[in-house]
């Protein structure tokens, strides 16, 4: 696997060359790149890595090329922040301070010049067409991503998951896994922005519909306290805010951070007539 | 704090402020009117800045740093010389530990050539200094950043260098953390065990507290001295360059659970100002007041610390 990883990089870009030997990780010993930092790959499904230093006098650049099982595992990483310059490299690309991160078929992949500034950009964005060019399958993006509805979503602001664990780090909800998600379940989450209003969506598709009810019902039992008598609720919460959820098959989809119930109630039934 | 709302607690609790209410007083989320020196015994904190300790292009001004280490370990112990604490902290025949961070955002190198010269200068043998982080141990000044040497660890996960030692030192570096929340002075010694993997739990991470409160931790730990100079704000352990500043600080004192509350307080500000609003850390950590309720390791109180704050005021965050 890492001769596979190691053929991506090229030995030298403009200035900056090759120094030290690669170093490679797998699902056993990635802890040792990452410290806790590991247990967020792992739940995306981590494969292998790759890390390969390159330096120009004293200017050095670390490359990252993460392998993971599917395309979906790696956009759902690329996924987490996409906050920077958007650019045209792999599936998905952006660029900020320094670093570019970039999603191709089953590959992450990252590039830093840890100074965080702007010196080395045109070397890193160079090394990252090269590293892309040689991936020769584009991804394909989680289907769940499409049954968001696209009025009002905040670009580059969907995020894909599986485990409570990223949705903790999205937006924290409990230290219990209220709504059941696993490596069975598929999630999105999107902010948006409706008028002068923000709201965040998150949508769970479960492997069936006994899943998404008990964890519909569980939700509203143990989160908001209030029997889950119908297929909709919407109920007040603190900071004058309210979150809404919603069942319908296998698919159960919850807004939060709403100032206003009405916009709540159009808004889910949006969502709906999305997953028709 | 009921054994209820340590096992289980969401969002709502935390709003309400019907649980960690220390916690939410550090995120913002509760009023805090200001850091007193007024009223009963408080846990005394220092956090020193300087402006020009280290310029845009990261080049660190060694000499600044010796004067914050010297201002900073003084004012701590409410003396005027230095070397005189130093001497106080730790006596010659102590074998001492520098438990240092070697991950993302590690120790800086010059702090820690600080500390061992100042050990040495109060009269602890080079040869009973170690380095250390993970299994990779360094002895005395010639091997503090090579660190070739490997001790393993004891039955209990300790690592056989926190058994070796009288007393440890513990110098983190200040990142927010993904599944943590932070990772300040509580979090480095998972660095010093072989089952942390076991702490990094889906619960926010919430017995780290477990490792500062171990009796041999506890007991031979006499100084913690944060790296505050370019800490991390959003994600971590690994880095996005963006979410890094300059903040110029150490943070000193001998409380964990204090002084991570303090540098909670200023992670916390720090996003709100990147993002003009509030921004709360996700997850939350919960590991800082539970070191404090469940693990008795220090104090979460925001009123209950005395914080000293010196040098460089602009951006200071508290």
């Amino acid at each position: 696997m890492g001769n596979q990883l190691e053929s991506l990089l090229p030995q030298k870009v403009k200035d900056f060359e090759k120094s030290d030997k690669a170093k490679s990780f797998d699902r056993k010993n990635l802890y040792d790149y990452l410290d806790g930092g590991a247990e967020l790959y792992l739940a995306y499904d981590f494969q292998s890595l790759l890390v390969q230093d390159y330096k120009a006098g004293e200017k050095s650049i670390t490359v990252e090329v993460y392998l993971m099982e599917t395309s979906q595992d790696a956009f759902g990483l690329y996924s987490l922040d996409q906050e920077g310059e958007a650019l045209q490299i792999g599936d998905k690309a952006n660029y900020g301070s320094g670093l570019l991160k970039f999603w191709r078929g089953k590959f992450f992949v990252r590039i830093i010049d840890m100074s965080g500034n702007d010196r080395s950009k045109e070397e890193i964005l160079e090394l990252g067409k090269d590293i892309s060019r040689k991936i020769d399958v584009k991804g394909e993006l989680p289907k769940l991503l499409s049954k968001l509805p696209s009025e009002g979503l905040v670009p580059y602001s969907e995020r894909f998951f599986s485990k409570q664990i990223i949705l903790n780090n999205l937006y924290f909800l409990s230290t219990e896994n209220l709504l059941n998600l696993s490596e069975n379940t598929s999630a999105v989450m999107g902010d948006y922005l409706l008028g002068k209003m923000n709201l965040k969506l998150l949508l769970i598709s479960y492997p069936d519909s006994s899943s998404a009810k008990s964890s519909f019902d569980n939700f509203c039992t143990k989160y908001l306290k209030v029997s889950p008598a119908s297929k909709r609720i919407i109920q007040k919460v603190e900071e004058n805010k309210f979150v809404g959820l919603e069942l319908e098959k296998n698919y159960l989809w919850i807004t939060f951070e709403s100032k206003d119930e009405k916009k709540t109630g159009t808004f889910l039934k949006n969502v709906r007539e999305k997953l028709r | 704090m009921n054994k209820k709302e340590e096992m289980s607690f969401t969002r709502r609790d935390f709003l309400k402020g019907t649980a960690f209410t220390t916690l939410g007083v550090a995120l913002g989320l509760v009023p805090f009117e200001a850091f007193s020196s007024q009223g009963g015994k408080k846990e005394r904190v220092i956090l020193i800045r300087e402006k020009d300790v280290l310029n845009n292009d990261l080049d660190l001004d060694k000499n600044l740093l010796s004067q914050m280490l010297d201002s900073g370990i003084a004012n701590l112990a409410g003396e005027n010389d230095p070397s005189k604490v130093w001497k106080k902290l730790f006596n010659p025949k102590d074998i001492v530990g520098v438990k240092i961070n070697v991950m993302m955002i590690p120790t800086h190198n010059e702090l820690i050539e600080l500390i061992v010269q100042n050990l040495i200068k109060s009269g602890v043998e080079d040869k009973n200094i170690y380095i250390w982080d993970r299994d990779k141990v360094g002895i005395g000044s010639a091997e503090m950043h090579s660190r070739p040497r490997s001790f393993g660890y004891e039955k209990d996960h300790l690592s056989k260098v926190i058994k070796r030692c009288t007393a440890l030192i513990n110098v983190p570096g200040m990142k927010s953390h993904w599944l943590s929340g932070a990772a300040f002075s509580i979090k480095n010694w998972a660095g010093a065990v072989d089952n942390a993997v076991e702490y990094h739990t889906e619960d926010c991470c919430s017995s780290f507290g477990a490792l500062c409160a171990n009796p041999e931790i506890k007991s031979k730990c006499r100084l913690i001295i944060l790296d505050g100079l370019r800490p991390l704000f959003n994600g971590g352990p690994q880095v996005d360059p963006k979410y890094l500043w300059n903040y110029n600080a150490l943070i000193l004192g001998h409380d964990h659970v204090a002084v991570d509350t303090v540098a909670l307080k200023i992670t916390q500000n720090k996003r709100d100002e990147y993002k003009k609003g509030k921004w709360i850390l996700n997850p939350p950590p919960l590991h800082i007041p539970l070191a404090d309720t469940r693990y008795k390791a220090g104090t979460s109180d925001l009123n209950k610390i005395e914080l000293i704050k010196l040098g460089w005021q602009e951006g200071i965050l508290l």
